[in-house]
């Protein structure tokens, strides 16, 4: 986003259909896009659950994947449904399955932006588990789009220059 | 018809002529006011009902509605595409959808939104990364292979090598000394007689061994022509009579024709030719000829010009056996006679390819066998030596 | 196709747990999982697997430098990329750092079997 050549629209517009598709196929949960900002959003709503992955190489941001509650609960189950998880690892299960569900849309989705050209490649994901605001100054530029499901909604981030964040997106002094 | 209705109906045909579904919304009011053909044709006609319940079946607007963001704030077209996709329950299929605001011809501001099936797409999509690893890993797979092939070539150009000078020292002494024995020691007729094919066998394998790396050159395709004017008639006379002499007593040998007449010592057939090349190609048919015919029987060999080629046909009575006669021409295949190495009448081959001509064997007449070789009269361009590549070994 | 014994290399505990069941549900077994790319190396050569699965985005070594390392080790061993990972460079890396196989996330047992087959037939008998 701190480039011309990254272009935010493109990249959403990707994310957003392959989430989409993630979640219906995979989940058997019903996501539409309801509202997006491109790059002029004044603050990013971090809901209970947030996997965020670093991009570099070509494209150097920030992607956040921001769960609520319920919905990351209920993608859990149906991720899950064919393991078994005991009762005291299912906080960290569902941690993972919010840092799979990025890594694995966002790896997709990145062939679908950037099939043949020089490799962007992923940090693997951190998770924040706690709701926050992140309001934009400086020369950050955010990017969004919502989703809707029954379960809650979802939100994909686009967070950018990628040096003025450090990877809990927390702005660097 | 006035104005507004000629561009809407021109309007409406195009969207008729376009394979794929196209609906067409009033965004003040969501009602549908045209499907182009493709849609109808498969969803029914759905115009004058709000696009929410007509298309998608719900009874209020679709929360990912993306009327709003195709208008300014005056509602007037902001000449944005938005392109999603969207699983259809209805058909249990994929769509991808582009969508764009645009002015009707009678004035209302609408939504198009045109929907292409990428059912299939979808599902080969992630399949992509897989068929491009399993193409690197062979492309991967196949370089490891020819370098290994690279290897290989090598070390038999160095065995090679090796072999000519090596076998050729040792030789020397197999094929001169049992001349030696025989005159000097008077050696009972069957010992003298078992020199002789110990030195035989020497001189056989000797040419063998000389002839191999023009045969490896000419199989590879690393054999240059060097080519000048060759008179035919005058090869084959020399040759046959060579051949001929050497043939032993009480042998009839050959005799050379031209264009089916006993050759006259001016005779000229001339091509551009690499002369050692049809010297050899010669000398081999010739011999496999005669070693083929009994003793009192000529072999001829005939000079004539067909179709702008020289053809030199062999003829010797007799017949070959079955199963012989398609693979003649191939690699170490003999007619069971002893001391041949099966690589004349395959050399023979190479050598007429390697002109841009061929070898072929006619059984047309009973009881005759005949090898023709025809010749271009100047080498052909294009066609470069080692058509015998597929039997290389 | 017989009883592989396998090593899963993935950070994700709940994708370990996924793969092992789809992986032993085919008949194999998982005797070692490392949930990253440096413990993958260092355990290789004491665990001895037929096959390793190797994700690509991990903290401490990620599953490329991971491949190269063990196919360091050892040339004849058979490493199959299972990453969520579709750009052609990432491809090509993995190939040359020597996987023998490259299966995209999210994985399915039907496409697990069929990826297995072909490394197995390929590579393993």
């Amino acid at each position: 986003m701190g480039t011309d050549a990254i272009n935010a629209t493109r990249l959403l517009d990707i994310l957003s259909t392959r989430t989409s598709r993630f979640f219906l196929e995979e989940l058997g949960i019903a996501a539409e896009e309801a509202e997006r900002e491109i790059e002029d959003a004044q603050k990013l709503n971090l809901r209970s659950l947030t996997s965020i992955m670093g991009a570099s190489g070509e494209l150097r941001l920030y992607l956040a994947y921001s769960f609520d509650e319920p919905l990351i609960n209920r993608a859990f189950e149906a991720y899950a449904s064919d393991i078994e998880v005991a009762e005291d690892e299912r906080d960290l299960f569902v941690e993972e399955t919010a840092a799979e569900i990025i890594n694995i849309i966002a790896g997709n989705a990145l062939a679908d932006y950037n099939l043949e050209g020089p490799v962007i490649s992923l940090s693997p994901p951190i998770i924040i588990s706690e709701a926050k605001h992140l309001m934009r100054h400086k020369s950050a530029k955010f990017s969004s789009a919502r989703l809707v499901t029954e379960h809650g909604d979802l939100n994909i981030h686009l967070i950018g220059p990628k040096h003025l964040f450090d990877q809990r997106l927390e702005y660097k002094e | 018809m006035n104005g507004a209705m000629l561009e809407s109906s021109l309007l409406e045909t195009h969207f008729d002529a376009i394979p794929f579904g196209i609906y067409v919304v009033d965004c003040r009011t969501m009602d549908v006011i045209f499907v182009n053909r493709h849609f109808r044709d498969r969803q029914g006609e759905v115009t004058g009902r709000p696009c929410h319940e007509a298309v998608y079946g719900l009874p209020q607007p679709c929360h990912y509605c993306k009327i709003r963001q195709l208008t300014t704030k005056d509602g007037a077209p902001n000449g944005q595409t938005h392109i999603f996709e969207l699983f259809n329950e209805r058909d249990d299929r994929w769509y991808q959808l582009q969508e764009k605001a645009m002015s009707w011809p009678d004035g209302r501001v609408v939504k198009y939104s045109i929907a292409v099936d990428i059912t299939e797409l979808k599902e080969t999509q992630n399949r992509l990364a897989e068929a491009h690893a399993r193409l690197a890993l062979s492309n991967k797979e196949l370089a490891g292979a020819n370098a290994l092939l690279s290897e290989h070539v090598k070390l038999r150009e160095h065995v090679d090598r090796i072999a000519r000078h090596d076998l050729k020292s040792p030789l020397n002494g197999v094929i001169n000394l049992p001349q030696i024995l025989l005159e000097r020691y008077d050696l009972p007729e069957e010992a003298a007689q078992m020199l002789r094919t110990i030195r035989e066998s020497g001189l056989n394998m000797l040419d063998m061994i000389n002839r191999s790396l023009d045969l490896y050159k000419l199989e590879t395709g690393a054999y240059a022509l060097k080519t000048e004017p060759v008179n035919l008639v005058l090869l084959a006379a020399r040759t046959a009579a060579s051949l001929t002499a050497n043939a032993g007593p009480g042998r009839a040998g050959a005799r050379i024709f031209q264009n089916g007449a006993p050759a006259a010592e001016s005779g000229v057939l001339e091509v551009t030719a690499d002369v050692m090349l049809c010297r050899t190609m010669l000398m081999n048919l010739v011999k496999n000829a005669l070693e083929a015919c009994p003793a009192t029987e000529e072999v001829l060999v005939d000079i004539s010009e067909e179709d702008g080629m020289a053809v030199i046909s062999i003829s010797n009575p007799g017949s070959l056996p079955e199963g012989l006669r398609e693979r003649l021409f191939e690699k170490y295949v003999t007619s069971g006679k002893t001391g041949g190495t099966g690589l004349g009448a395959y050399s023979a081959r190479l050598s007429a390819e390697a002109h841009g001509g061929r070898v072929e064997l006619d059984s047309s007449t009973p009881g005759v066998v005949r090898v023709k070789a025809r010749l271009p009269l100047t080498p052909r361009p294009g066609r470069r030596p080692g058509g015998g590549r597929e039997n290389a070994v | 196709m017989r009883r592989l014994n396998i090593m899963v290399v993935d950070d994700s505990n709940i994708t370990i747990r996924k793969m092992t069941k789809m992986l032993e549900d085919l008949g194999h077994h998982v005797t070692y999982a490392a949930v990253n790319g440096a413990k993958a190396v260092e355990e290789y050569e004491r665990v001895r697997p037929d096959l390793v699965t190797m994700d690509i985005t991990m903290p401490d070594m990620d599953g490329i430098e991971a491949t190269r390392r063990i196919m360091a080790k050892d040339e004849n061993a058979v490493i199959m990329v299972v990453t969520s990972h579709g750009q052609e460079q990432m491809v090509m890396d993995a190939i040359e750092a020597g996987a023998k196989g490259y299966v995209l996330k999210p994985v399915k047992p039907e496409k697990l079997k069929e990826h297995l087959e072909a490394v197995v037939e390929k590579y393993l008998t």
